[in-house]
């Protein structure tokens, strides 16, 4: 076996739990597919686990940075997310320099299909669609996007005790939110505007 | 070709900016990750610039995958070319790894078998890379978790081999040393006897953990007396140009990072590699 069908094999077992699943228990199906690695190498329970260790430290890192863009939506999870992070990420690896940025939005994308009972509330709902938002605006080409929102949802997600207060809590006026961008090559621009009147039943029951 | 001497200095890394720009008396000279500054804004282009103008920049690329049997990462190639062009650095660095095979992209440096297989398409990846960016490369050893089956080379003779073969400097890690050396037992001090010194360029360190007995390369905590003890040994035996302290995370109060700066800057005038 050569070196860029080493390489090739272990890209997968690194990335694909589907291959490592296949690893441990199908020797020959590896094989077939062109994956022939040393006898020794199936037969060593201490090499399989090197690579476990591997590939979990991989997710791990991939989460820590997925937490550092979605700070709000990760604190909401809170001890679930490792587990949903996983489910979410074991057979998906990513590319490009911007992967990060990528990651962060198609596990949100994945949380809206899949976890939507755990975002009920509606300051989850504001601080998912927050977060969600920046990093549509970050990587698009799109111009322009607004969204209005009930609360400083900037300060809640700074400051995330809040996520779970039971009686209704307003942080901050209503506001309009744009997010815009002149061209790819330029910063995106975030500013707030504070409309002197706004619905009090949008402001109800948060 | 003569390289310069930086001194100390350390990785550049955003929420660090306000202070690494108002302490440049206490820093000789910054690393960049390429990644952080290819394809940027204007405002990052200014702001890149605004620190060129206060430090030496030295670009680290991440994804070149200078291991890869299957060449180059091409297009990162041509970014960071772009990149190392306009810093116009003494020298430049990657990795001795490879980060993608088959159209999937690891996510992180991968360790290469130490054999002459793996050692002949690094070279010639550096021979393609050198073609393009005209200026010193140096090659950084990683840690490694996975024993390969296919290692028939010690990994000091591999790199000794390596720099020879390739006309590169060494970016010795030597963090990275200290954990490889104790999770796959041996002595890091046969290792370092079996590199040429003057391949050794630049430095990296930074603190570990000790987790179940095996070290790991965190990244985000204070460097440990015996990473601080086998840089002596490094500077003692190499005359380093550099070295970087390659805090990533886990960020301490900016002071300890400079005394972390200051030890190794005083090891370094110990052994007369800098003023």
């Amino acid at each position: 076996m050569g070196l860029k069908d080493q390489q090739r094999a272990l890209a997968k077992l690194f990335t694909l739990d589907s291959a490592r699943c296949d690893l441990l228990s199908d020797s020959d199906h590896m094989k077939e597919e062109g994956v022939v690695i040393k006898d020794r190498f199936f037969g060593s329970d201490e090499l399989s686990m090197q690579i476990f260790e591997f590939a979990d430290s991989l997710i791990k890192k991939r989460l820590g940075q997925v937490r550092q863009h979605i700070p709000g939506t990760c604190n909401i999870l809170k001890n679930k997310l490792a587990n949903i992070f996983q489910e979410y990420a074991k057979d998906k690896p990513t590319s490009g320099i911007k992967r990060h940025l990528y990651d962060s939005l198609m596990f949100m994308e994945y949380l809206d299909s899949n976890y939507s009972d755990l975002l009920s509330s509606n300051i989850k709902k504001s601080i998912f669609k927050f977060e969600r938002i920046w990093l549509r605006a970050f990587l698009s080409h799109r111009f322009l996007y607004v969204n209005s929102f009930s609360f400083d949802v900037g300060e809640v997600i700074k400051n995330h005790k809040f996520f779970d207060q039971e009686s209704p809590v307003v942080l901050g006026n209503p506001r309009v939110c744009f997010w815009f961008k002149i061209s790819k090559d330029k910063d995106l621009v975030y500013r707030e505007v504070y409309p002197r009147f706004w619905p009090a039943r949008l402001t109800k029951d948060l | 070709m003569k390289l310069p001497v930086l001194g100390v200095g350390m990785g550049y890394r955003d929420p660090l900016s306000k202070q690494i720009l108002s302490n440049t008396s206490g820093i000789d000279f910054l690393e960049v990750t390429a990644d952080h500054f290819l394809n940027s804004t204007k405002k990052r282009k200014e702001f890149l610039n605004k620190l060129s103008s206060e430090y030496s920049l030295i670009p680290h690329g991440l994804n070149l995958s200078l291991g890869s049997a299957e060449g180059l990462n091409y297009e990162y190639l041509q970014d960071l070319s772009g990149l190392v062009s306009y810093l116009n650095p003494p020298w430049w660095s990657e990795h001795i790894a490879f980060t993608k095979a088959g159209n999937i992209e690891i996510g992180h440096l991968s360790p290469l078998p130490f054999n002459e297989e793996s050692l002949s398409a690094i070279c010639e990846n550096i021979r393609i890379a050198k073609e393009e960016i005209n200026v010193p490369l140096i090659l950084e050893n990683i840690t490694y978790n996975v024993d390969l089956p296919w290692n028939n080379i010690e990994e000091s003779k591999y790199l000794a081999e390596l720099v020879y073969r390739s006309n590169c400097g060494l970016l010795l890690d030597v963090t990275n040393l200290y954990i490889n050396s104790h999770n796959h037992n041996y002595d890091p001090i046969d290792f370092l006897n079996n590199i040429p010194p003057d391949s050794i360029t630049q430095l990296h360190f930074v603190g570990g953990i000790e987790k179940d007995g095996k070290w790991i390369d965190s990244h985000g905590h204070n460097t440990q007396e015996e990473i601080f003890n086998l840089i002596e040994e490094v500077l003692k035996y190499a005359p380093v140009k550099g070295v970087i302290l390659e805090r990533d995370t886990n960020f301490p109060e900016f002071n300890i990072l400079i005394d972390e700066l200051n030890r190794v800057r005083e090891l370094g005038r110990k052994y007369n590699r800098w003023d």
